[in-house]
């Protein structure tokens, strides 16, 4: 499942759409930045730029909106009303199919990153000659011609790639620097889980770490009484505590994770007033640089050239010279790449940590309808992040095996990670022999249900999966037993005069809806924090009849 | 086959119901225990029993209602039996309505029980011995076309499981006056499908398995067992019978069943284990230690006796140097040794429900069968003649395609084309010439305004609802294919159904026509048969336009008129051929008689 | 294993906008020089070529998991080929790999293989076109492509867990042939079977096996009216990724008549003959009683029970008589 590619395109996407024109205007100016925007775009979206590339002419809103089958209402009413004489079409009012509501999604995010622009003109109609106000959408014009640059190869002016000298430095080998990368990266990932760590990430990562909540200062270290102990002190951040965040963010893989502390990095950097446009493009333009190659700095602007330092601690930078050159490993290359291609970049990284021959299924996980879960790894960090959920019990010499348990889903659940994120990295981690089983057994369901379709718009209730169902069901009821209590915020009325006034006003909550609770024998009544407004307001109009 | 009874009473007086089949004629028997009573004896026989009416199982009442004629045929009178023990209620009222069922039916031959008989009482088809008899008959039935044509009870089961081709048959046969041996001619297949589907049967299985013991509410346990179950019973475990031989005339039936199942001796019969919480039955429970194998005839002459010291298959298996001298554990000497008792009884058990099996082809064993292929004379055989259909297939290379070859006239320009295209290549290529010089800036244009017309237009007909694409959104769980129409059609369903029915029988009639035109036989009947189904046609046209005519004043009317148009239009071909094939005959006979009248000279 | 139960929990529908998978666009271009030659003044082959090569670009742009696919179809020279990806390049792949985060590179990678293969192409054509015939077709290069389809989509995805959808662009020039019918549609069913869309780009005349061709697997048809403006074709209308596809309307144009013509006259027919092995229809039985398709010899008792005229009892003209009766 690409949830969370989703997840990490949406932070990024927020970030993106909440940049100001300016801002956006400049990203424009570098193709690459245009090409890694286009390419976190939504699919529709995609298609919409592309049909307006070429054209100059702005395009009208229906003639973009018209693409998009209308959608088969019949869908969105409840079988209940269904009888084969009723009309097909229900227009129940504010209804709006899903398809249109996609549409609408991607012309407001276009909208956002200022993409797109609308403009109200008016046109006359050649037969009637009536003025009508017609809504036409034009593409930027900044975007429209570095994104044609892109496509047609011609003027690649921010690219590195053009100015490379082979120069008598050694080239690092991939390897090396896969290594390097993920070293200093499950460096961070250990810190996080609380293993033992080599050598602690540094200041800056810490101070990260902790901005972006995904750990926290305990409060065990308030007590300790020193004097001259404050907060924020150095000490503080080498002893922090993984957050429920931090725990979530733990079960991502690992584009999610960079990304999310690269956003969390931007907005620290706007802080100290580094330029966001500069670190943006250095941020998509590493994504576009070649593993093992090496780029001199001199082409880097000062604000890239400090992120350069602080972007090695992430492994995402191999600097040994100061000043000289500077690699950028697989976390770099392949930030802008999709999620599919991506795994295999992390499985080849496992396997080089490893140092034995490549293993397709390496870091997969193998899980029975019996709860019990195989997986083939030796990384420790793979196994620590599994201990957060799974009942380890044996590690063989490739593989560590255990079951998942109330217990140990339940101690996953109190750290405040879900039960989706738990059934994501299943999914994600699941060995390939499940997913081919799982294929298997959807065609056979497809096959021998003849009147599923692939559509998507019937909903069809027969799809891919991967983990056995028994699992993933049994995974989401444990997260339902936690939630034993459910709250609401409101207000409690009680002491009445007499049952008349508890009744009329009783009665009045109930028929506006706001009610939660009420007890006729004790005469309380409970209603909710919105509908303190409306009661009180009967309430007053009541006294006045009275009075 | 025993008698089923129970305990009932009529006109408020207690008293034995039994089911005596073994007699004949075939009664129903009511009995007084007290013989003072004014009707002491009721006896009604089971051919003149018309009709069978049971209390609903959820009510409190228990009673049988009785529908007979007299002796004399004429009055119909009524019995009226009611039961103070459901499971004998159910289990008389079963048989009866088995009886009435078989009485009603046409029973094929005497000895089966089984075969034909699709009693919905009897749900469960058991096992029954004499299958073989029938076995071969039904098959050649089932192939001969004839006799499926014949068999009108097949035809009518056939209608009433089937209620598209219920309707058709109405329409076309009874309404219209097609023949109905010509209906059923062009679907044989159905026949023939049907029939076979009909008549599988279930092979045998161990019947106690399936007496599952219901604890009912009130402290009883009930027991549901049919006729067949019993028989069955008895074939399989034949100390069952025995017991029941020698107890029955002294308990009666009913008794005799109830205790049976909440002994021992059912319980060792199933295979379950006996512990000493286990009710015992007294009576039973002798059974328990009778030898099983005493009604075994039938064993010992498929187990061949080879003295053991060259008996070498054996030898094998009880391996005593891997296994040590003691023998087996099935082998030993151990009466109420729980395991191997249950193996024996089991084994026992697809012994003798395999030995009840006939084969037909049991006799010959496939040694005998070998040797009879080698003495085959192959060389007297004739030859057999191999049909095959020649496919012809074609090397697309070695056929010359006059189109691939370069005409002259068109050498020079190709030549021309050629260097062109070549040059061209090898010069720079500038991607921004797509779509940079104005020409291309204001195609961009053209086109996309042409595509944008073109999905205006195809959005259209999605919309339209009469896409096939668009269908398939549907959830055809809850619609079908037919709800489409009313909708868009501004016609109701009834309306719709009408015209659906005219088009139905038509394309039934037409079907007929055309098959028995493009026959060529020169046969009599089959000529009146075309002629007749001609008429039929024409008589098709009538109703069509009847039907349309009906909508001539709605607003619907185009429609109508548009989706009838191709029948209309099919039917008419259809006579306008026969009118030429007709006048083709008239003028060839004009021409004999010509002939025939012209004197030679 | 089957359900004992329903789901306790009933699982998020699929959503089309969280569809991700790369896709794979295989790319067919009708070379027949010939055909180049009928369409000089029109469109040169340089100029598809660059339309091409930025539609190609626009698709590796989409994401980073989508890949192309070029071939030709027919040259003087040699039947259909590979253009892009290299067949003889065993280690392509790994490079593809290495250049999907580098968009620039892998464009100008996969631009200049094309234009190379090309002139290669070219080059190598004869330049004096006597007795030469020509090699390949459409159909042919059509196989070629869906056969690495397979191979991309369903072999390969077993091993590596990713996978892949795919679709084909066929950009084609000349008329339909008769003789490639049988080939052609045993492309479009198996295309159908994959689940591959086929859109067609069609300069110069109609035709309807691209029609079906498109119409079957649920792809665009769009017969170029406006030359100049190729790209605008190729980026919009054809350019629909099949993740979008279930809710896009098409903006197909094609006149599909889907009644029965007969083989052998091209007239629409109701009522006619079929041969039982190819399955063609027939207004007539043909002459020598042999199926022109397959050259299947047609049984003669049958042919001349069929050619027989059917025999009625004839209807006479109706005499009104008193009591109605009609006299046969």
């Amino acid at each position: 499942m690409s949830d969370s590619s989703n997840l990490l395109k949406t932070t990024v996407n927020d970030y993106l759409e909440n940049l100001p024109e300016s801002v956006h205007n400049k990203l424009y100016q570098s193709s690459i930045t245009c090409l890694a925007i286009f390419r976190l775009l939504p699919s529709l979206a995609k298609f919409y730029v592309m049909s307006l590339l070429f054209n100059e002419h702005s395009v009208s809103y229906i003639d973009l909106t018209r693409w998009i089958r209308p959608d088969n209402m019949t869908h969105l009413v409840s079988s209940s009303t269904k009888s084969s004489s009723s009309s097909a079409v229900t227009n129940f009012p504010g209804a709006i199919g899903k398809n249109k509501m996609y549409q609408n999604e991607c012309l407001k995010r276009l909208k956002q990153l200022n993409l797109i622009k609308d403009v109200r003109k008016q046109w006359t109609n050649p037969n009637t000659g009536q003025l009508t106000n017609v809504v036409v959408l034009q593409l930027n014009p900044m975007f429209r011609k570095n994104f044609r640059n892109a496509l047609t190869g011609s003027q690649m002016s921010n690219d590195l790639n053009n100015d490379i000298e082979m120069t008598d430095v050694e080239e690092v080998s991939e390897e090396f620097l896969d290594r390097y990368s993920l070293m200093k990266w499950e460096n961070i990932l250990h810190f996080m889980v609380g293993s033992e760590v080599p050598e602690l990430p540094s200041i800056g990562v810490l101070s990260l770490l902790r901005h972006s909540g995904l750990m926290d200062i305990g409060e065990e270290n308030e007590f300790i009484a020193t004097p001259k102990r404050f907060k924020g002190d150095n000490m503080d951040l080498k002893s922090m505590k993984i957050t429920q965040d931090g725990f979530q963010f733990l079960l991502q893989d690992i584009n999610a994770q960079i990304w999310q502390l690269l956003l969390q990095y931007l907005r620290m950097s706007e802080k100290l007033m580094m330029n966001p446009v500069d670190v943006l493009n250095f941020i998509f333009m590493l994504g576009s640089l070649e593993l093992g190659k090496q780029y001199p700095v001199t082409l880097l602007s000062d604000t890239q050239v400090i992120m350069l330092e602080d972007l090695v601690d992430y492994g995402l930078i191999y600097y040994p010279e100061k000043n000289r050159y500077f690699y950028p490993t697989r976390m770099a290359t392949t930030l802008t790449s999709e999620k599919t291609t991506f795994k295999t970049a992390s499985m080849s990284m496992n396997q080089v940590l490893e140092g034995g021959p490549e293993v397709k299924d390496h870091g997969s996980i193998v899980l029975e309808t019996n709860f019990k879960l195989y997986c083939y790894t030796t990384s420790p960090l793979q196994i620590a992040i599994l201990n957060l959920f799974v009942h380890l019990r044996t590690r063989f010499a490739n593989m560590v095996t255990g079951m998942i348990t109330r217990e140990s889903v339940r101690e996953a659940l109190r750290n405040g990670i879900t039960a989706d994120q738990i059934i994501k990295y299943l999914e994600t981690h699941a060995h390939s022999q499940m997913k081919k089983l799982a294929e298997e057994k959807l065609l056979k369901k497809l096959e021998f249900d003849s009147n599923a379709t692939e559509t998507q718009q019937i909903g069809s209730q027969v799809k891919l999966e991967v983990i056995p169902p028994t699992v993933v069901d049994q995974i989401k009821l444990w997260q339902l037993e936690m939630d034993r209590l459910q709250t609401f915020a409101g207000f409690l009325f009680k002491d009445f005069a007499n049952a008349q006034e508890f009744e009329q006003l009783a009665n009045y909550a109930d028929e506006v809806g706001v009610m939660l609770w009420r007890d006729d024998d004790k005469r309380k009544f409970f209603v909710t924090e919105e509908g303190i407004g409306q009661l009180n307001d009967y309430a007053n109009r009541l006294k006045r009849h009275r009075a | 086959m025993s008698n089923v009874s129970g305990a009932a009473s009529h006109k408020k007086k207690n008293g034995m119901l039994t089911v005596l089949e073994d007699q004949e004629p075939s009664i129903l028997q009511w009995s007084a225990i007290d013989p003072s009573v004014a009707v002491p004896l009721v006896k009604i026989r089971l051919d003149f029993i018309t009709s069978l009416r049971a209390t609903n199982p959820n009510s409190n009442q228990m009673m049988i209602k009785v529908l007979y004629k007299d002796s004399s045929g004429a009055d119909e009178k009524t019995a009226l039996f009611s039961f103070t023990n459901r499971s004998v209620m159910d289990n008389i009222q079963r048989t009866l309505q088995q009886v009435v069922a078989r009485k009603k039916a046409s029973s094929s031959t005497p000895g089966a029980t089984t075969t034909k008989d699709t009693d919905a009482a009897s749900s469960a088809a058991t096992p029954s011995s004499q299958v073989n008899s029938t076995d071969k008959e039904d098959l050649s039935t089932f192939l001969d076309s004839d006799k499926l044509l014949k068999d009108h009870k097949l035809q009518q089961k056939l209608l009433v499981d089937n209620k598209t081709l219920m309707i058709t048959f109405k329409e076309a046969v009874m309404s219209n006056g097609l023949d109905p041996e010509e209906f059923w001619k062009t679907r044989l297949h159905l026949l023939r499908s049907y029939a076979v589907q009909q008549a599988q049967k279930r092979g045998p299985y161990n019947v106690l398995s399936t007496i599952k013991p219901v604890a009912s509410s009130d402290n009883k346990v009930n027991v549901t067992v049919t006729r067949e179950k019993i028989q069955s019973i008895f074939e399989q475990y034949p100390i069952v019978r025995k017991a029941y031989d020698e107890n029955v005339p002294r308990l009666n039936e009913g008794e005799f069943w109830s205790r049976f199942f909440s002994s021992r001796l059912f319980r060792q019969l199933r295979g379950e284990p006996t512990s000493s919480y286990d009710r015992a039955d007294v009576v039973l429970d002798k059974y328990l230690y009778m030898d099983p194998n005493a009604d075994e005839h039938t064993t010992k002459e498929s187990i061949e006796h080879i003295n053991p010291l060259i008996d070498v298959q054996s030898n094998e298996q009880d391996n005593s140097v891997k296994l040590g001298n003691a023998p087996d554990v099935t082998m030993k000497v151990n009466n109420d040794n729980r395991i191997s008792g249950i193996m024996k009884n089991m084994n026992r058990l697809s012994r003798r429900m395999l030995a009840n099996i006939k084969d037909e082809n049991q006799d010959k064993t496939p040694e005998v069968e070998q040797l009879e292929e080698q003495l085959d004379l192959r060389d007297l055989e004739d030859d057999v003649e191999l049909e095959y259909n020649e496919l012809k297939l074609q090397n697309s290379k070695l056929v010359q395609n006059k189109a691939n070859r370069i005409d002259d006239r068109i050498s020079g320009d190709y030549t021309e084309s050629i260097k062109t295209s070549q040059r061209q290549f090898h010069e720079p290529f500038n991607l921004t010439d797509i779509y940079n010089p104005t020409t291309q800036r204001q195609a961009i244009f053209d086109v996309a305004k042409e595509i944008s017309q073109i999905v205006k237009q195809n959005t259209k007909q999605y919309s339209q609802g009469w896409q096939a694409a668009n269908l398939n959104f549907q959830d055809s769980k809850t619609s079908t294919i037919n709800d489409v129409g009313p909708e868009s059609l501004n016609i109701s369903t009834d309306e719709l159904e009408e015209l659906r029915l005219t088009h139905m029988t038509s394309i039934e009639f037409l079907r007929h026509f055309w098959s028995h035109l493009g026959s060529g036989s020169k046969d009599k009947q089959d000529l009146l048969t075309l002629k007749k189904l001609h008429a039929s046609v024409s008589k098709c046209i009538s109703r069509v336009e009847a039907v349309v005519d009906k909508f001539q004043d709605s607003n619907s009317k185009q429609t109508v008129h548009a989706i009838m148009q191709p029948l209309v239009i099919s039917l008419n071909k259809a006579l306008a051929e026969y009118q030429k094939a007709s006048s083709a005959m008239l003028e060839y006979q004009e021409r004999v008689h010509k002939s025939r009248t012209q004197t030679p000279v | 294993m089957d359900a004992i139960a329903d789901r306790a929990f009933q699982e998020k529908q699929h959503n089309v906008s969280q569809d991700e998978t790369p896709s794979l666009l295989a790319v067919v271009i009708d070379t027949n020089p010939l055909e180049w030659t009928k369409l000089k003044g029109v469109i040169c082959l340089k100029e598809l070529c660059k339309s091409v090569l930025v539609l190609l670009n626009a698709h590796l742009s989409l994401n980073s998991g989508n890949r192309v696919a070029v071939l030709t179809s027919s040259s003087l020279n040699s039947g259909p080929k590979f253009l892009y990806p290299d067949p003889n390049d065993k280690t392509y792949e790994k490079r593809e790999s290495l250049l999907s985060s580098d968009i620039h590179r892998q464009f100008k990678f996969v631009d200049q293989k094309i234009i190379q293969e090309l002139q290669i192409l070219l080059d190598n054509e004869p330049l004096n076109p006597e007795n030469q015939e020509l090699k390949g077709s459409i159909a042919g290069a059509m196989s070629m492509a869906l056969s690495y389809i397979n191979r991309l989509t369903n072999i390969e995805p077993e091993s590596t867990g990713n996978t892949l959808r795919a679709k084909m662009l066929v950009i084609s020039i000349s008329d339909d042939s008769t003789q490639q019918y049988v080939p052609f549609m045993n492309c479009i069913f198996s295309a159908q079977k994959m689940k591959v869309s086929i859109d067609v780009c069609k300069m110069g005349p109609d035709s309807s096996f691209l029609q079906q061709a498109s119409d079957v697997t649920n792809g665009v048809y769009m017969l170029i009216k406006n030359v100049h403006g190729l790209i605008q074709y190729l980026t919009t209308a054809l350019f629909i990724d099949p993740s979008l596809r279930p809710i896009m309307v098409l903006p197909t144009n094609s006149d599909l008549d889907f009644r029965a013509s007969c083989f052998v006259t091209n007239k629409v027919i109701d009522i006619g003959y079929v041969c039982s092995v190819c399955l063609c229809i027939f207004s007539i039985i043909p002459r020598n009683n042999v199926c022109p398709t397959c050259q299947s010899k047609f049984d003669d008792a049958v042919v001349k029970k069929l050619r027989q005229k059917p025999i009625v009892i004839p209807l006479q003209k109706k005499k009104k008589l008193e009591d109605g009766v009609q006299r046969t």
